[in-house]
């Protein structure tokens, strides 16, 4: 009796502690990124599949709201309770990178025997963002540059050609000039403007400043040279478009940071300047029949200029598992043309441009036009304060009437203070 | 012992009540304990946390480093904290004068009896009730350029105002915003205040003659001193506090113009990812709040009623 006992002990023993290491086998791992509905819709669809291809991870996904991602993944890092994978803005990674906050990429978890490899899989230059000291700590999730979208319709009715659109700004404001339609002394309809939101005040400021042969920052990145001639010029052009020429205007934006092309789509303005992701957000809005897109307008087209800005995927300092994160990002990034063909993101992940999807998506011939005169502006992990300085100048200016050169000297000085501090 | 019996049984008597008296102490120490732990714990501590960070440079992903007084020193230069201060003070002035002036007009209209009193003074204290999130959206919608507000402008030929986009109305727009918001909560105060002043003394003042205004003047306004007291200690606190408000209308533009300090610190803390500057700046914040709690304190102890 007693001997069956012990028997039937073992045995039980034996199978806990066979299901318990079953158990531990299994790992689990988090993901979090900001929300874009399309985005999310296919990022939970992928999991779905990796986990049926990969049983031994789980992955746990949390979408922030847009307003709180950065708040959260710098609690959460600094508590040691943030996420292993996680989608992170191209601006916001210089300060992630420079606090030793990632890891570096695995190889091997993409199947490449070392780095050089990995990084030969990716279209020159898109993996800059995310590098550091020789090292890669980030993927690709999209890639950004702009391009211009005209309403088709808005310029048939002004007496413009829609096939043949501006090419330089000069260019663009007077085409904008005859799109614009007033009554009385108030604009009802805009020819041009740009978007009035805290993300893309430097975008757009940045493009003009580019083009012009400027820079936010020294060639040291110890102080800002905002206020060069450059500098002026690119924000005199923004600043004459709403006094001088009065084609566009603060006031009449709504301002809406879920949907930023709000005023296209509601027919208030008839051209402004687009990233790929747009297309998803455009494409099932009465407008986009209309719509076109065209190449950046350039200040000299004989040297074009355009920035690029990205998401990329990283893995946090305190996962726990690394490779496996590396594997969830490799799977991630191996699709290429859904995210391309569901949530319009481009993934410079070489031969991107070979997919079906690629040559169906719209004006692709324009994106990759601009891809190819992209390049990252000037990067620093204080760029969320730099960004800032740069909202107060263009909003001193544009919505002040402050003259450019004395909107961008008090950012000089601020900027200057933000990287002493 | 014998010759002074009666002063032996007084001392035995003092020795007893002092007894009791410590008793009572212990008992109220032991009940005043798990609000003195958790004060400590949730109060307390984070206080002094904050504090001791504000002496360090620290961006939440890398150990802080000590910088002594330099957060402090840094920040009392820099133009952007001033801005700050003074968005700040335009707010809390901007905002609080005319409610409390505003609140005690409907108080005194709210105490007389008519018709569907109950109704209006419903109607005055529901958006105290409402969150200020929704309140700043609504109030987004209808400042908005081509909004109603400028519609309505537009019917008495006046033109359209930038509430939003210019720097001289962002702080008027969101004044008139908080004012809306906040009326009602005052005006409840003043209403409880004027209905615990004794109808005799109104009434004494009539008989000798008085004006309504006089009556006003000598007899109303100054007996509703502690209650004007309170509603402006008050109106301080919530105006140094305010950070919604300003997040959700302006995000602190144009041009830094309505950027409070409860939105610097945050904007420092958790945007630019200086926590040690931002502590630092919380630090005077509270120094501020402390110093209106202690005014509030002289005044509600000055006062003779």
């Amino acid at each position: 009796m007693k001997a069956r006992v012990l028997r039937i002990l073992t045995v039980t023993l034996l199978l806990l502690l066979a299901v318990s290491s079953l158990a531990s086998a299994r790992v689990t791992i988090t993901y979090w990124t900001h929300t874009h509905p399309p985005m999310v819709d296919l990022t939970k669809e992928l999991i779905a599949e990796f986990e049926k291809e990969n049983p031994d991870i789980q992955v746990e996904y949390t979408a922030i709201p847009n307003n709180q991602f950065f708040t959260k993944m710098l609690t959460s890092m600094s508590t040691g309770t943030g996420p292993d994978v996680f989608n992170m803005s191209s601006t916001r990674i210089t300060a992630y990178l420079g606090s030793d906050a990632v890891v570096p990429v695995i190889p091997s978890a993409f199947g490449y025997k070392n780095q050089a490899e990995l990084e030969n899989a990716w279209v020159k230059g898109t993996l800059k963002a995310a590098s550091k000291d020789g090292k890669i700590y980030g993927i690709p999730s999209e890639y950004n540059v702009s391009a211009l979208v005209i309403n088709a319709a808005h310029f048939k009715e002004a007496g413009l050609n829609p096939n043949n659109p501006p090419r330089t700004w000069d260019e663009l404001k007077k085409h904008a000039e005859k799109l614009t339609v007033r009554k009385g002394n108030q604009i009802v309809r805009r020819g041009f403007d740009f978007f009035y939101l805290p993300n893309f005040y430097w975008l757009d400021f940045g493009v003009l400043l580019g083009q012009q042969g400027g820079h936010i920052l020294s060639a040291n990145g110890k102080e800002s040279v905002i206020n060069g001639e450059a500098g002026v010029k690119a924000l005199q052009t923004w600043y004459d478009m709403v006094y001088k020429d009065k084609v566009a205007g603060p006031q009449y934006s709504l301002k809406d940071s879920t949907n930023p092309m709000i005023d296209y789509v509601n027919g208030n303005v008839s051209m402004f300047l687009a990233y790929p992701w747009s297309i998803g957000l455009l494409k099932d809005t009465p407008v986009w029949k209309d719509s076109v897109i065209v190449p950046l307008p350039q200040m000299d087209p004989a040297h074009p200029v355009t920035h690029a800005y990205g998401y990329y995927w990283m893995v946090s300092k305190t996962s726990k598992h690394p490779e496996a994160s590396w594997k969830f990002v490799n799977f991630l990034s191996s699709h290429p043309e859904r995210w391309l063909k569901d949530v319009s993101f481009i993934q410079p992940r070489k031969g991107w441009t070979n997919l079906p999807e690629a040559k169906a998506f719209p004006y692709i011939e324009v994106w990759l036009g601009e891809m190819g005169k992209s390049s990252f502006g000037d990067m620093s992990p204080y760029w969320a304060e730099i960004s800032a300085a740069i909202q107060r100048a263009v909003e001193n200016s544009i919505m002040n009437g402050v003259a450019p050169k004395a909107a961008l000297a008090q950012a000089k000085s601020e900027i200057d203070a933000a990287l002493k501090q | 012992m014998t010759i002074f019996p009666g002063r032996r049984l007084k001392t035995n008597g003092v020795r007893r009540k002092s007894h009791l008296k410590r008793k009572e102490a212990w008992a109220g120490f032991l009940f005043a304990l798990p609000a003195v732990l958790m004060f400590a714990a949730f109060s307390g501590y984070p206080i002094l946390r904050t504090l001791y960070l504000s002496f360090f440079d620290y961006n939440m992903l890398t150990p802080p480093k000590f910088k002594g007084l330099e957060n402090y020193v840094s920040l009392f230069q820099d133009p952007l904290f001033w801005q700050s201060v003074r968005a700040t003070a335009v707010y809390i002035l901007g905002t609080y004068v005319p409610t409390i002036i505003l609140a005690l007009c409907l108080a005194l209209l709210l105490n007389r009896k008519f018709r569907l009193r109950g109704l209006f003074r419903t109607l005055y204290f529901t958006p105290v009730v409402m969150s200020m999130v929704v309140v700043a959206v609504i109030w987004k919608l209808l400042f908005f350029y081509q909004g109603p507000l400028n519609m309505l402008l537009g019917y008495f030929s006046i033109q359209p105002i930038q509430w939003l986009s210019s720097t001289t109305f962002a702080p008027v727009a969101l004044a008139v915003m908080t004012t809306w918001k906040s009326v009602g909560y005052f005006t409840v105060l003043y209403l409880a205040g004027l209905q615990g002043i004794p109808t005799e003394y109104r009434e004494a003042g009539m008989i000798d003659g008085a004006t309504g205004w006089q009556l006003f003047r000598f007899i109303t306004l100054p007996l509703l001193k502690p209650i004007t007291v309170f509603v402006v200690a008050m109106s301080l606190l919530f105006g140094v506090q305010e950070f919604t408000a300003q997040y959700v209308m302006t995000g602190g533009g144009p041009n830094g113009v309505t950027r409070v300090l409860a939105l610097l610190v945050y904007e420092t803390g958790f945007g630019f990812m200086k926590m040690g500057r931002a502590t630092a700046i919380s630090i005077i914040l509270f120094v501020i709040l402390v110093a209106i709690t202690m005014l509030q304190r002289r005044w509600l102890t000055a006062t003779d009623y």
